[in-house]
């Protein structure tokens, strides 16, 4: 038995232990979503009751639906473990107590139940069963949620590590044919044929290589990889050490943005107990292989997510991406051969090495083979992060897994891809998820942000608000990128205020062009996408602002006033005591109204009215300033 | 072998279509890349299309390949180039390239205007030699669709020598790439990001506060006027490029310099010689022109009458420096040679105190305090007399000069001399002898050393002294085997000859005075 | 980008023993190697909250590197500031989940209330605002950070709570009446 037997067989007898304690185990989602949600204070809570119910707290990662943060699952000796949803600090020893104490589950408060061995059964259906995890098939997202990410045993316990064992007795380029034919393609957003990249990357002369990590996961709406490193960062770690031995590299790059500051300390946890373990440094697990991995961090420029961009920030310099040819795997990092992967593509790595290709290569479609997770976010009822096969439909996406739009609203399209990525419209729905099917319709996958927007949002507003972040990010150094997206942000701007004009029309269409075509990096050349997409499914949208100067969604606070409707009116006088800037008059019990010359339109009246007796009304419409 | 636009040209190993192009006389317009410099691939106008491979490729970035198939100029190409041209001018001070009376403009507008603010080529410094303005008359471009930004930034105008203004900056970044590679100075580079990058230094310091070494380099490859030299701004196209060999110190740096209305109004690196790629210093590249063109030059040969220096001719000079001469023993007459003559001068001044007997060779001050010990009676300077007070025994001062320098005071006769870039000649630096070049003529009736020495060698009737041109004593001196040396004079002398540099030339009076505390000024 | 102005050169900040004492142990914690120079910065700035010029100056004479590249490289980067922040830092997301969920009325009672612009900070030195690219938090839209504490599901009343929360914690102590005190 070698000496890796010995450490998973000990992981495992850990692991077992403590699934099979009599003391009880909470284990709390404390990642950055449950921490956002509040699940520290839920936690000192439950640490209030040990003075008088033995228990321990393992804080575990997301599993997933995080619209139901601060999640906590309650493991009880010969009982299901159960999981609840939305707990809040007060309710948290209650619900603990009632289920460790007074043996109640309060299956009305669960959200799911996993079943322990010799167990007793539960009416609370299984966890697996929730709508929202039923129809996801969790490859790399195996032991989120359920492993403490800050113990390495609990990984090994979980098959962790046993890919890289395996490698270590394989030839590189056995494993990198592995990574071939599972079809593996780049999960940070371009989809470059993974084992493609290794190879060549292999194939050079020069025998000082580089792998690097790219964690610098920008898109505002994703946070996958955020969500892997902070709940399972050794599957992650363990990609990144496979890589280096595929390619031979000598050194491992870890570069994660600095927003990120707990799935640094998990990676710093994890980079230490690897250390201790003799899974990095010098002959890992016996072998002669040794690998050394350096974390970096972002300092925050949305463009360093550009692999050009990321080198140049490792090496200290301004992170400005430089032409390609020639590519990092010819000359990267210290002007060396560079392999440069996403943190899920890494994640899912052992895997694939453990169940093999063919097994990886059964999911998805023709051309887009595996799994991929998605952030489900927007005006969706279920929102979170998912994993489904590559060619799911958007339909079971949004209406099994999704639960459909929040508040029952109308569903107008989703914004797939980020900011490099575009706006399809509901009428896709039964369209599906891969990288092929995006491209045509358009949009891109990225790294796998999907926002889910309702008749409520404004799509040349979207449109806007995306190029005002590509503008903000755009590192200055090409004119179609530094000029050209300034231009069609003052564009969109001037469109949302009422102040387009029909020859607005063509400029964006050929701006859009010029930006795409012209500029140097995948920043630029994607920027455009948003209005693209958007002029393309939603033009009458761009007609009602540049020609009727009316915002449909009533985003666009330009294009319309706050009118009181005085017949359904209460008179209950909440929002001219909330109004900041005095604009609303009315006594008591009487129909007020709102002074529009004065009225900031911050929206605090419309949202606060228990009538809902405001309305939004085309500014068009409104002939006379009431005064 | 490539095959661009139909034309076949040569494949070369290691270089970029853009050098392959241009080698072989295919025009791509670019503003970014610059010959000198690694290529940076910003300004997106190089866009070509290498059939076989989607989308544009630029061409001054891709390497070349054998067997490529490039065309540079169709119809999507010249839609796309345009669309980014117009990006360009929509941020650029480009009212003059795109209004409709330009050309009638120019016919009465001979210059530029001096503005506070430039907003277009009228008032631009760069206005006949912008890469810019070259663009768009090549697109022949008449129409800007987007709103014109002016940036507002500040003019930048508090540093000696040249002046910034950013507004006009297109973020070619050639500066940026220029001061990295001469010596990584590294004092301009690329500040924030996106829309609001702004080429400068550390907290937008004044030039002067840094390690700034006043090269220059950067004004020499800015495409447009955003920065400029002020010495130089208004003269727009020079009359005539000529180059030499600066005299300033022993490095022999080679020079080329613009001659406009007869004087040199702007210097830079010699293009076809390695001190391009080193730099030139401030002395020559910022001070030389303002130092010869000032206005106190000694141009007429004068004699003290009356307490007063009277302008005279040479004829009636040579016979009274030769009366002069005659009427004092060689022991008692001294020369103080200058370490800036030419090395033909030095010959010659040389030759002179041999025939005429004269042991009294003086070259440095050191040397001047064998005066009074040797009772000198006549000295012959061509660098002044520094240290006026202790020379009681002399009666009369050859004053041979450029400037009137320290012991002016004192001349009684004043020998108007050309400075070296107004004559011909040798000097023999630390790169070996090289060669100097008349850029301009000397003002007035001032005359080359050895002419000077020659003309009073005829008066005293010696023969051997009659030159006619640099060629012959060049000639005689390979034939005596004559061993020249290198002057001691390094790179921070301050002076040339007996002048310092900042009397004359008040940027740099202000450079050596902020920097005093410094090691070394520059 | 932060709207300060890049043209102060701080006067006010002294490099006194104990700053260059500091400062050399972060140099040397990354050996002094300039190619370390953002892992530097981060660590500078997360121990005197800026990067004030003559720590630039410094720093780039320590590491024979010219501090026009440093700052260069500093200006590049939206983490490193130039002024010094407020005690407590506010931070608004302003990613697609926080945008579509109402972020910019979030950020605008934020500013409204603490009559400051994102980028500036209070008179009285107590918070800054600015506003920043996606949190990681999306499902829990609109999200605001301070300092470290993250707060999801904001509205415009939360707002008002959470900042009188921190205006009472940093609240001058009132001092115990004169005599009869223990």
């Amino acid at each position: 038995m070698t000496d890796f037997d010995t450490l998973v067989q000990k992981a495992k007898r850990s692991w077992d232990k403590l699934h099979a304690q009599k003391t009880p185990v909470i284990y709390a989602g404390a990642a950055s979503c449950g921490r956002a949600a509040g699940v520290l204070p839920v936690i000192e809570a439950i640490k209030e009751l040990k003075a008088t119910l033995p228990l321990e707290i393992v804080e575990v990662g997301c599993i997933g639906p995080c619209y139901l943060e601060p999640i906590i699952a309650v493991q009880k000796k010969g009982h299901p473990t159960i999981f609840y949803g939305n707990v809040q600090a007060i309710q948290a020893a209650e619900i603990v107590e009632n289920y460790l104490v007074k043996n109640d589950p309060q299956p009305d408060k669960a959200i799911g139940a996993l079943s322990s061995p010799n167990g007793s059964e539960t009416t609370i259906p299984s966890i697996w069963d929730h709508p929202m995890l039923k129809a996801q098939k969790r490859i790399v997202l195996k032991n989120c949620g359920l492993i403490d990410p800050q113990n390495i045993e609990h990984y090994l316990a979980n098959d962790g590590y046993q890919a890289l064992n395996k490698v270590l007795q394989m030839k590189p380029e056995t494993v990198i044919q592995e990574i071939t034919d599972s079809g593996l393609r780049g999960r940070g957003g371009a989809g470059f044929p993974t084992g493609l990249k290794w190879k060549f990357t292999r194939a050079e002369k020069d025998p000082e290589k580089y792998v690097i990590c790219n964690a610098d996961e920008g898109d505002p709406g994703a946070f996958m990889n955020r969500s892997l490193i902070e709940g399972d960062p050794h599957a992650v770690l363990e990609g990144l050490l496979i890589a280096g031995y595929a390619i031979s590299a000598v050194k491992g790059y870890i570069y994660c943005r600095a927003e990120y500051p707990l799935a640094i300390q998990r990676f710093r946890k994890a980079l230490k107990d690897m250390r201790k373990f003799g899974l990095l440094g010098e002959n890992i697990l016996g072998s002669d292989f040794s690998f050394e991995i350096e974390l970096k961090e972002g300092a925050g420029a949305f463009v360093c997510g550009e692999e050009t961009a990321l080198i140049a920030s490792i090496m200290g310099e301004r992170g400005m991406p430089r032409q390609k040819p020639p590519y990092p795997s010819q000359h990267g990092v210290w002007g060396k051969p560079t392999v440069i992967n996403n943190v899920e593509t890494l994640g899912t790595v052992p895997a694939i090495i453990r169940n093999g290709s063919k097994w990886y290569a059964r999911f998805g479609t023709e051309k887009s083979k595996g799994t991929k997770t998605f952030s489900l976010v927007g005006k969706i009822r279920r929102s979170g992060l998912i994993e489904v096969p590559l060619g799911t439909t958007l339909r079971t996406v949004i209406y099994d897994i999704g639960g459909g739009i929040y508040e029952d609203k109308e569903f107008k399209a989703i914004q797939v891809g980020g900011p490099s990525g575009g706006t399809i419209p509901a009428a896709f729905m039964d369209e599906p998820l891969d990288y092929e099917n995006l491209n045509k319709l358009g949009a891109i996958m990225g790294s796998g942000g999907i926002v889910v927007i309702d008749s409520d949002t404004c799509v040349v507003d979207l449109a806007r608000y995306f190029l005002q972040f590509t503008e903000n990010e755009s590192c200055g150094k090409c004119v179609p990128c530094r000029i050209g997206t300034k231009q069609l942000l003052n564009l969109l701007t001037k469109i949302v205020k009422g102040e387009g004009t029909i020859d607005d029309f063509e400029l964006l269409e050929e701006l859009a062009h010029t930006i795409s075509e012209g500029s140097l990096c995948g920043l630029g050349k994607t920027a455009p996408n948003p209005v693209i997409t958007t002029l393309t499914y939603f033009r009458d949208e761009y007609v009602a602002h540049i020609v009727d100067k009316r915002c449909p969604a009533k985003v666009c606070k330009d294009l319309f006033v706050y009118v009181v409707d005085a017949e359904t009116c209460i008179g209950c006088e909440i929002c001219r005591k909330r109004c900041p800037v005095g604009a609303v008059s009315g006594e008591k019990k009487q129909p007020h109204s709102i002074d529009i010359t004065k009225c900031i339109k911050c929206d605090v009246c419309f949202t606060n009215c228990p009538a809902k007796a405001i309305r939004k009304v085309d500014k068009v419409d409104v002939i006379h300033v009431s005064h | 072998m490539l095959v661009i636009d139909g034309k076949k040209v040569p494949f070369v190993e290691g270089k970029t279509i853009l050098e392959i192009a241009r080698e072989n006389n295919i025009h791509i317009p670019t503003l970014c890349a610059h010959e000198r410099l690694p290529s940076f691939g910003a300004c997106r106008l190089c866009m070509i299309k290498v059939h076989g491979v989607p989308g544009f490729m630029n061409a001054c970035t891709t390497p070349a390949k054998d067997g490529m198939v490039i065309t540079t100029n169709n119809l999507e190409i010249k839609k796309l180039r345009r669309a980014i041209f117009e990006l360009i001018l929509s941020e650029h001070p480009s009212s003059c390239m795109i209004c409709a009376q330009a050309e009638h403009c120019d016919k009465f507008n001979s210059g530029i205007m001096k503005a506070g603010v430039i907003t277009g080529c009228n008032t631009c410094p760069n206005k006949d030699m912008c890469e810019v303005r070259a663009i768009a008359e090549e697109l022949n471009f008449k129409t800007i669709r987007f709103p014109i930004f002016y940036k507002e930034l500040p003019i930048e105008r508090n540093d000696p020598f040249f002046d910034r203004d950013y507004n006009l900056c297109i973020h070619c970044g050639r500066c940026v790439r220029v001061c990295q590679q001469v010596e990584g100075a590294h004092i301009l580079v690329f500040t924030k990001r996106g829309h609001d990058t702004k080429i400068g230094t550390s907290f937008e310091k004044p030039h002067i506060e840094t390690d700034c070494k006043f090269c220059g380099q950067c004004i020499d490859v800015c495409p447009t006027g955003a920065l400029s030299a002020r010495g130089q701004k208004w003269y727009q196209e020079p009359d005539d490029r000529v180059r030499t060999t600066c005299m300033l110190c022993n490095k022999g740096c080679r020079f080329e310099m613009d001659v406009k209305w007869g004087r040199i109004v702007a210097v830079r690196p010699d293009p076809d010689y390695k001190t391009l790629k080193t730099g030139i210093c401030v002395k020559g590249r910022f001070c030389l022109p303002t130092f010869f063109n000032a206005v106190d030059r000694i141009r007429f040969p004068r004699f003290l009458q009356n307490f007063k220096l009277y302008p005279t001719n040479w004829d009636e000079i040579g016979s009274h420096v030769a009366e002069l001469l005659e009427a004092y023993p060689p022991s008692k007459i001294a020369l103080y040679l200058t370490n800036f003559l030419t090395d033909e001068s030095d010959y010659v001044f040389r030759k002179f105190a041999e025939m005429m007997e004269i042991t009294n060779i003086y070259t440095t001050v050191e040397d001047l305090t064998q005066i009074p010990k040797k009772g000198i009676k006549v000295l012959w300077t061509t660098e002044g007399l520094p240290g006026l007070k202790n020379f009681k025994t002399l009666e009369h001062l050859i004053f041979q000069e450029v400037f009137p320098s320290e012991g002016y005071e004192l001349a009684d006769v004043v020998l108007p001399a050309a400075a070296f870039t107004e004559q011909f000649g040798t000097y023999y630096t630390q790169r070996g002898p090289m060669p100097i070049q008349k850029v301009v003529k000397a003002p007035d009736l001032a005359l080359e050393d050895w002419k000077i020495v020659c003309k009073i060698a005829q008066e005293l009737d010696l023969s051997g002294l009659n030159y006619l041109d640099v060629d012959e004593i060049e000639q005689e001196m390979g034939r005596v085997n004559y061993k020249q040396k290198v002057r001691p004079v390094d790179e921070y002398y301050l002076k040339y000859r007996g002048t310092p540099i900042a009397e004359k030339v008040p940027d740099f009076k202000i450079l050596l005075e902020y920097r005093k505390n410094r090691a070394k000024p520059w | 980008m932060t709207s300060d102005s890049l043209k102060i050169i701080h006067h006010d900040f002294k490099l006194s023993d104990n700053v260059i004492k500091k400062i050399h142990k972060i140099l040397v914690k990354h050996e002094n190697d300039p190619r370390n120079i953002i892992q530097i910065l981060q660590d500078i700035q997360a121990e005197f909250h800026y990067l004030a010029e003559p720590v630039i100056s410094f720093i780039a004479k320590e590491l024979a590197i010219s501090e026009h590249r440093i700052y260069g490289v500093a200006t590049f980067y939206s983490q490193f500031k130039f002024v010094k922040p407020g005690k407590h830092q506010i931070r608004v997301c302003m990613g697609t989940a926080c945008h579509v969920r109402g972020a910019q009325s979030l950020l605008d009672k934020i500013c409204r209330e603490l009559h400051i612009q994102p980028g500036e900070t209070t008179k009285d030195g107590l918070f800054s605002i600015e506003s920043v690219y996606c949190l990681g938090c999306c499902a829990l839209a609109p999200v605001m950070v301070i300092d470290d504490n993250v707060f999801g599901n904001m509205s415009a009343a939360k707002v008002t709570k959470i900042l009188r929360k921190y205006r009472r914690a940093n609240a001058p102590r009132k001092t115990p009446a004169k005599g009869g005190g223990k």
